[in-house]
């Protein structure tokens, strides 16, 4: 597991510098002992200063020499040393690494396999309606026709892993890798330490959140937050958030609900004063 | 009333010479340090500079203020005095394509660095302008803003604190030097030192500096006993104080507060001088810029846009 990324020490450049020496050293060992030696001489001095074998002047002889035998024997260390840091960059997906606190999923949802082992994955993009209701996917541009699904980012085959857009299966872990297909300048800047949330030391290691404890993948839009109360100024009295805007909502309100009434009260008026009209007698004289 | 009826004066000749010693006798008994109100005012009259203290200095004065503010507030706060640390020097970075200005950064910063909360004094404004204007108007912002909700469309914010300036003018006016550049960047007070003229926040142009016109109030459980001598110490009546990169924090390798609280992640700090910081990282691959540059202040406070 990679510390925070430095990005002058890219794990990927160190393998790949210790693949090319390893290489170096082995053909030119099979080729010819000198000439091994004297291929992987440069690369060996920088990386394995005071161990490189020096190149026989003399004539070998028969005799156990323990200075050669030692210089052989650090050769040889040298050499496990680079296949062993090769080997350990050998991985299927090749990627950087993380220290990440855990995914927020839920310990009865997961590991997903449990329950969708038995149901049969229907591949039509849909309306969720029995499990996963809940989840109300909002991730897409709001202004294309087009809306995302279930399975474009969950694997079909394991639901326990996410997918990506090559098929390859990643963990929840490793779900970073997911979002920066799209998001690619926001990985960029997250894998630098520049986006996000930032506690802890700025002389230290770095602490690194997934994307996913921040922004909620199926929804990721942030709602709007109440704001703090405003600067007092000396002599008011501390003031709720939102006060003039609330009193601005509240007077409107007020005025509306007099000016209803006061159109009820003209309309009850009328008719109070077009009452006595109706009194039987008034309107039609002469009728009973 | 005639004259007969007011009372004669003590027969008691005194002359002007005796009258005067009697009195400068009294007086001089009256500084005597007996009781600790009298000491702390005695040596307090005799403080050093603290650039000019030693180890001894720096320790009889702290416990001085630290009893102090026992006194006052019933609290038992910690005074550090920690130096800069070497090959330090600290930038901050913010984005104003995150900023909601939602205000957490003012709260923390009160709740971190003990400012007096009757008259309120925040060291952060946050300035709401309108989108799509021709400049930034930093006088014609409104600090003032009160929607329910933030953020709002139409308007963008900025904060502003102190932006630690390399070249800081509120340091050149100082009559007295008591605000001075610390070698890792933080532009610095003693509040003991400061006479409370306030050339400094007339010099300032970023309105960054706040003064005491009263004696500053904190509740007891509202106090924050972390301090340091040269930042968030409670302070007196008559003195100026300013954001100070939460120097009892970054002096320790921890982040401001204010950067801590941002939700939006908007804030970023960290070593100038170290080329794999994120602050390096933003200075290098964003789009950076100060305010006003043409000032010549040459601010270690940096704006820009993520996105």
């Amino acid at each position: 597991m990679q510390p925070s990324p430095c990005p002058a020490l890219q794990s990927r450049n160190v393998s790949g510098y210790s693949k090319s020496v390893l290489f170096a050293y082995v053909s030119g060992f099979i080729v010819n002992k000198k000439l091994g030696i004297s291929v992987a001489l440069p690369f060996l001095r920088s990386a394995g200063h005071g161990l490189i074998p020096e190149p026989a002047h003399t004539k070998s002889s028969n005799s156990f020499n323990l200075v050669a035998a030692m210089k052989r024997f650090s050769a040889l260390l040298i050499l496990g040393a680079l296949v062993v840091s090769t080997a350990s960059d050998l991985r299927a997906d090749d990627k950087q690494e993380f220290a990440v606190p855990p995914p927020l999923i839920s310990e009865q949802k997961f590991p997903c396999m449990k329950c969708h082992e038995y149901w049969p994955t229907k591949k039509e993009s849909r309306q969720l309606k029995m499990n996963h209701a809940d989840v109300a996917l909002k991730h897409s541009d709001p202004r294309s026709t087009e809306q995302r699904w279930c399975l474009d980012c969950h694997d079909s085959q394991d639901r326990n892993k996410l997918r990506l857009l090559n098929e390859q299966r990643i963990d929840f872990e490793q779900s970073y890798n997911l979002c920066g297909q799209c998001h690619g300048r926001v990985f960029q800047d997250w894998k630098a330490g520049v986006h996000g949330k930032r506690v802890g030391n700025w002389n230290g290691e770095k602490l690194y959140r997934l994307c996913v404890h921040c922004h909620d993948p199926h929804r990721p839009a942030f709602a709007p937050l109440k704001p703090e109360p405003i600067p007092q100024r000396p002599g008011e009295a501390h003031a709720a958030t939102g006060t003039a805007e609330t009193m601005r909502i509240a007077l409107d309100g007020w005025r509306q609900a007099v000016s209803s009434t006061f159109a009820e009260i003209q309309q009850v008026l009328r008719i109070l004063t077009s009452l006595p009209s109706r009194l039987p007698g008034h309107d039609r004289p002469g009728r009973p | 009333m005639s004259l007969r009826d007011f009372p004669s004066p003590p027969s008691v000749k005194v002359d002007r010479r005796t009258f005067l010693k009697g009195a400068a006798l009294g007086v001089a008994t009256a500084a005597l340090p007996l009781n600790s109100a009298n000491a702390s005012l005695w040596s307090s009259l005799f403080q050093k500079h603290f650039v000019e203290m030693d180890e001894d200095d720096r320790k009889r004065v702290i416990a001085r203020l630290e009893n102090e503010a026992r006194q006052r507030y019933g609290a038992d706060i910690q005074i550090g005095a920690a130096d800069a640390m070497p090959d330090v020097k600290f930038g901050y970075a913010l984005d104003l394509s995150r900023c909601i200005g939602c205000r957490r950064c003012v709260s923390a910063c009160s709740a971190e660095n003990n400012p007096s909360r009757n008259p309120q004094i925040n060291w952060i404004s946050v300035l709401r302008m309108k989108k799509g204007e021709k400049w930034i108007d930093l006088e014609g912002a409104d600090k003032y803003y009160d929607p329910l909700a933030v953020p709002e469309t139409d308007y963008f914010y900025i904060p502003v604190q102190c932006q630690q300036c390399e070249n800081p003018p509120c340091v050149k006016v100082c009559p007295t030097k008591a605000t001075w550049k610390e070698p890792d960047g933080i532009v610095v007070i003693d509040y003991d030192w400061c006479i409370g003229c306030r050339y400094c926040m007339a010099a300032c142009p970023y309105g960054a500096r706040r003064f005491n016109w009263s004696a500053p109030s904190i509740g007891r459980n509202e106090i924050n006993p972390h301090t340091h001598y040269l930042g968030n110490r409670p302070r007196q009546k008559g003195v100026v104080e300013k954001c100070t990169f939460c120097i009892q924090r970054t002096r320790e390798g921890r982040y401001p507060a204010c950067v801590e609280v941002c939700p939006a992640g908007a804030r970023k700090f960290g070593n100038l001088l170290d080329e794999r910081s994120e602050i390096r990282h933003i200075i290098e691959h964003k789009r950076v810029f100060r305010l006003k540059e043409d000032l010549n202040t040459v601010p270690t406070f940096f704006y820009f846009f993520a996105s």
